[in-house]
């Protein structure tokens, strides 16, 4: 397949999935680039053994979590120098504000809320409820996505639901 | 209570539309192709097999520069005490 056509059928998954991610649009432009970049490096090596479309979730999915991770480690490095150099003017790294496109100004702040307490489930967790909730994936295409068994995405999904709960109700007791 | 927090379900995740990608997107991304093909090499890669190939060299010098001067301060040794260099005797 065109790498051209690919892209122009694709793009809308790649970026909406990222964006699940990162809640901010530039941040999952970004994504999306590393995303397409990685395809075209390896569109001759792949094999159809899965169906496209889960191949690209899978690089989508990955180019996510390393994205968030590179970001942690810098604003980990980032705080470390601001121990060492306190009064500098020099620009820190600091957390991008909640900027999704897909979300209408009327629930912004509710999932500004919710996003933050899913960012802090585990990255299988987190990516199985992305992929139920919000993609609409059903549960055989996630297991396929994230290469586990259907029972296994049934109860990340159910633990990750039950976690969000209680982090909800521990928030609303405060 | 906060009103805000009234609000939060998992249901608010269905509430979500899906947006277009930004149009100048596959612009930007022929273009990192583009660069990625022409520097196969990244400059981290060349300045790290530089210093490691000057690093060798360095150590390389050093130790055959060790070896000259051992080599001769024995023979000094032996010019000093006269002694023979070698074993045979009916030379």
């Amino acid at each position: 397949m065109n790498f051209e056509t690919l892209y122009h059928e694709h793009k809308k998954l790649v970026y909406n999935l990222a964006l699940q991610y990162v809640q901010n649009s530039e941040d999952a432009e970004e994504i999306t680039q590393d995303v397409f970049v990685a395809i075209h490096k390896s569109l001759d090596s792949f094999k159809e053994q899965s169906k496209l479309s889960t191949w690209i979730h899978r690089i989508t999915i990955n180019k996510s979590l390393d994205f968030i991770k590179s970001k942690q480690r810098k604003k980990r490095y980032g705080n470390f120098i601001s121990i060492f150099t306190e009064n500098t003017n020099e620009i820190k790294y600091e957390k991008p504000e909640f900027n999704h496109p897909g979300v209408q100004l009327e629930n912004k702040e509710a999932l500004k809320q919710l996003f933050k307490r899913i960012n802090e489930l585990s990255d299988n967790q987190k990516t199985a409820l992305i992929l139920s909730k919000i993609e609409y994936k059903p549960q055989a295409e996630i297991a396929e996505i994230m290469n586990l068994s259907i029972k296994a995405v049934e109860s990340l999904i159910q633990r990750a639901k039950t976690s969000l709960q209680k982090k909800i109700n521990i928030n609303e007791g405060n | 209570m906060n009103s805000n927090n009234k609000k939060l379900s998992l249901d608010l995740l269905g509430q979500i539309h899906k947006v277009d990608a930004p149009p100048f997107l596959f612009t930007r991304i022929k273009q990192r192709i583009e660069n990625t093909c022409t520097s196969r090499f990244s400059l981290k890669l060349t300045w790290s097999i530089g210093l490691s190939f000057i690093l060798v060299l360095a150590l390389n010098f050093m130790v055959i520069n060790k070896r000259i001067h051992q080599i001769r301060s024995d023979n000094t040794l032996v010019n000093t005490f006269n002694l023979m260099p070698d074993n045979s005797l009916y030379k």
